[in-house]
């Protein structure tokens, strides 16, 4: 076998092992009564956050001389399936894949500083990349100078993971109109997190207010190419999170097909649903080829963009009509509060919206398209 | 945009050195270049039956020249013996050089002669592959008026007599049947098995007696469809392939590796045909400015790009399960619908683009498949690919059976 081969070889075998560790975990410790009661507030969710830092979730990204296992993105898509089939109520996306990301995009001291931490559990840097509706690419936060100082104004929205994050990388609008990436710490004095609740019980957003923020010089550690590739991993992120989701949808719905009877035969032998059913994974199929190919481009040049648009507007929106399918299929049952099928429905719409939807991301492709 | 990647992670899991890998691709980019004539549409456009297939007769001779035809075809019948790799560059750089397609002898080089190298005898494979190599051209007589996507259902007897069948029926959606002298052909030889068994498949000669043919003419104004009608044709029990009533096995074995290198070139043309639609596009946006109606045409065209894509990277691990299991997963199912309507919606968006100036008549290149140039031509055609070689809906039904394991519906076979 070649070098390449050996290469490419070690890295499948890597992901499955991570597939099946923590597809086995989170079916142990994350069962859908946890989630509801997690979501719900009922239970310390801090519980499962320690094993998963433990399981060296946080570190994927990092490199070893931080703590982390120096892997890359195909290898945290592959976590983050498996949290999206188990609706897992953690908080990843801030603390796995934008704050580790976006410090290791910027490296020098503010990674040195934080990795180390973000990986032993110690601390959670998440990050706001776009405006107060939450749309990548509009920004409602000013950044200007003041006596050898940086000040921090504006409003960023729906911001993943950001009440439990000690820290959070600002995407902020210099005055040349020039974007910068600002390190905020969430104690820091004018800084107010305000709750943004969403449908989605599993996940935790929140609108960040910065009135008069002072920080050093130092906290500003990168510019618009930072704070694209933060989004846009969070774009990935969210697609990957929703390859798990519809997978794990359509198999709870496989079964209910196979077993529910009706008119005498199992639904699933009615060809007005196998149709709907092939279609369901038509569309997985795609998202899983989509997302497998953006993890691997991500850091190809001049390949993410394309790569990214393409995965996050597939998958997203496959997982949300697969969702819907879900739904309908289940009939009564399937519109109950008791059935998982709505926490999948609400988490797949949040992630259709979330970093983008799929209209942004086809605008990004129109424009390398027109290029 | 998207280079192969690929080809490299093929070569690699076969132990191929990429260097040689990427000196192949250079040949085989340099070869095209000097051999595909740059007016060979021009000269199709409009172009009769005889000029047709005398075009299509000397560009295989130029690639088989070149050592191009029939890749997947051991050297020693006379086909290329390329590795996968090197059937995957070859597709890709023929797709990429709009490169004509082999149409009329597509039959015989791929179905017949995968179906010979699985399950002919010695003798059929040194009579027929050598043959097959050098132009014979083959139909294929598997669909009837009673059993098209059905096809289990056939009724076409071929009935033993001695050491002799004797074969009558009739078959339908037979390509360039017109031209054929040999058909692969699926008939009944015993009525009281089950549907699928009892079915024996048969190399036909075109020029028995008993053997009539009638082309169809197709909505796009060409005759690439046939009938044949089969009246008391005897053939020798040496012209079976494979097993006597083991003919439903055989003719289902053939979707193999040549057939997932096809359908990349497939796609890869028709990563080739967005970048026309793209030009369209561009020519109308001027006059949409800033309407709505740009917003909704920039969307369509970018949705596309999005699902032409992502029909090749599932295309891509098709091929590397293909390298590293030999066999194709569940995405040869998902490829043939998603393929099929994919095309369908670029053609359509082509003909929306192209307004009331689309449905001018005018003539169109001969033989292309489904690259002819004119979108509503091509539009018109889709269904040799939405309804051809197993229906998207029977497809639908293939994957909640086979792929997600859902129940048959209740008296099915």
């Amino acid at each position: 076998m070649s070098d390449a081969a050996a290469t490419a070889t070690e890295g499948r075998e890597l992901r499955a092992a991570l597939r099946e560790t923590a597809r086995s975990f989170l079916a142990d410790r994350c069962r859908p009564d946890v989630v509801r009661a997690i979501a719900a507030g009922d239970r310390d969710g801090d519980a499962l956050w320690r094993e998963v830092v433990e399981l060296g979730w946080t570190g994927v990204q990092a490199p070893e001389e931080h703590g982390g296992l120096g892997a890359g993105l195909p290898e945290l898509a592959v976590l983050l399936e498996e949290c999206g089939r188990a609706l897992a109520p953690l908080p990843m996306l801030g603390a796995a894949v934008l704050g580790p990301g976006a410090l290791l995009d910027a490296g020098g001291p503010a990674a040195a500083e934080w990795l180390p931490r973000i990986v032993a559990g110690q601390a959670i840097v998440t990050a706001a990349m776009a405006g107060a509706d939450g749309v990548p690419g509009r920004l409602d936060t000013r950044v200007g100078a003041e006596g050898g100082r940086l000040v921090l104004d504006g409003v960023a929205g729906f911001v993943a993971d950001l009440p439990a994050a000690d820290a959070v990388i600002v995407a902020a609008r210099g005055g040349r109109g020039e974007v910068a990436a600002v390190l905020v710490e969430t104690g820091a004095a004018g800084v107010a997190i305000e709750d943004q609740p969403v449908h989605d019980c599993t996940r935790r957003l929140a609108r960040l207010t910065l009135r008069g923020v002072e920080v050093a010089p130092a906290a500003r550690i990168g510019g618009a190419e930072l704070v694209e590739r933060a989004a846009d991993r969070g774009a990935l992120a969210v697609a990957a999170d929703g390859v798990g989701g519809a997978g794990r949808v359509l198999e709870i719905t496989l079964e209910h097909l196979r077993t529910r009877e009706q008119f005498g035969r199992p639904l699933g032998s009615f060809q007005a649903l196998k149709h709907r059913c092939a279609d369901m994974f038509l569309r997985l199929t795609g998202a899983r080829a989509a997302v497998e190919h953006a993890a691997a481009a991500f850091d190809r040049p001049g390949e993410r963009v394309a790569a990214v648009a393409i995965a996050k507007s597939t998958a997203a929106e496959a997982y949300a009509h697969i969702a819907g399918e879900g739904v309908q299929m289940h009939g009564g049952i399937g519109f109950t509060w008791e059935h998982d099928m709505h926490l999948f429905l609400k988490r797949a719409k949040l992630g259709e919206a979330l970093f983008g939807d799929g209209d942004h991301h086809r605008d990004r492709l129109d424009r390398l398209i027109f290029a | 945009m998207t280079a192969s990647p690929v080809s490299l992670r093929l070569s690699a899991e076969g132990g191929e050195d990429p260097a040689e890998l990427e000196a192949w691709r250079t040949h085989v980019r340099a070869w095209v270049a000097e051999n595909v004539p740059a007016d060979w549409r021009a000269r199709m456009t409009g172009a009769g039956d005889e000029e047709y297939v005398a075009f299509q007769r000397w560009w295989m001779g130029r690639l088989r020249e070149g050592g191009y035809l029939a890749p997947h075809v051991p050297k020693r019948w006379g086909g290329g013996g390329c590795t996968l790799a090197q059937q995957v560059i070859l597709a890709e750089e023929l797709a990429h050089a709009g490169a004509p397609q082999l149409t009329v002898t597509s039959t015989a080089l791929y179905h017949a002669a995968s179906t010979l190298l699985a399950a002919g005898t010695d003798e059929q494979q040194a009579r027929h592959l050598p043959a097959i190599l050098a132009g014979e051209i083959w139909t294929q007589g598997f669909s009837e008026p009673g059993a098209g996507s059905d096809l289990a259902s056939l009724q076409t007897r071929a009935r033993r007599e001695g050491d002799r069948y004797v074969v009558n029926g009739q078959k339908i959606w037979s390509s360039y049947a017109t031209y054929a002298t040999h058909c692969l052909l699926l008939a009944r030889t015993d009525p009281d098995a089950p549907k699928r068994r009892g079915i024996t498949c048969f190399i036909l000669d075109m020029t028995l007696p008993g053997v009539q043919i009638v082309p169809i003419r197709q909505s796009t104004g060409e005759h690439e469809f046939c009938e044949i009608f089969l009246t008391d044709v005897e053939l020798g029990a040496d012209r079976i392939l494979g097993a006597e009533n083991d003919g439903w096995r055989v003719a289902q074995g053939t979707l193999s590796t040549e057939r997932s290198v096809f359908v990349l070139e497939q796609i890869e043309r028709l990563c080739v045909t967005r970048g026309r639609l793209t030009a369209d596009v561009a020519a109308q946006l001027p006059a949409l400015n800033g309407t709505p109606a740009e917003g909704r045409l920039r969307q369509s065209l970018a949705r596309l790009y999005a699902e032409t894509e992502v029909l090749r990277l599932i295309c891509y691990r098709m091929l590397d399960d293909l390298g590293r299991h030999g066999g194709a997963g569940p995405e040869s199912s998902v490829i043939k619908v998603m393929f099929a309507e994919t095309l369908k919606r670029v053609d359509e968006l082509g003909t929306t683009v192209g307004g009331l100036d689309a449905q001018r008549l005018r003539p169109h290149t001969q033989g292309v498949n489904w690259e002819s140039g004119d979108w509503m031509v091509d539009l018109l055609a889709t269904p040799a690919w939405t309804v051809g070689g197993g229906s998207s809906e029977i497809m639908r039904n293939v994957i909640a059976e086979r792929v997600l394991g859902l129940p048959r519906e209740p008296g099915a076979a």
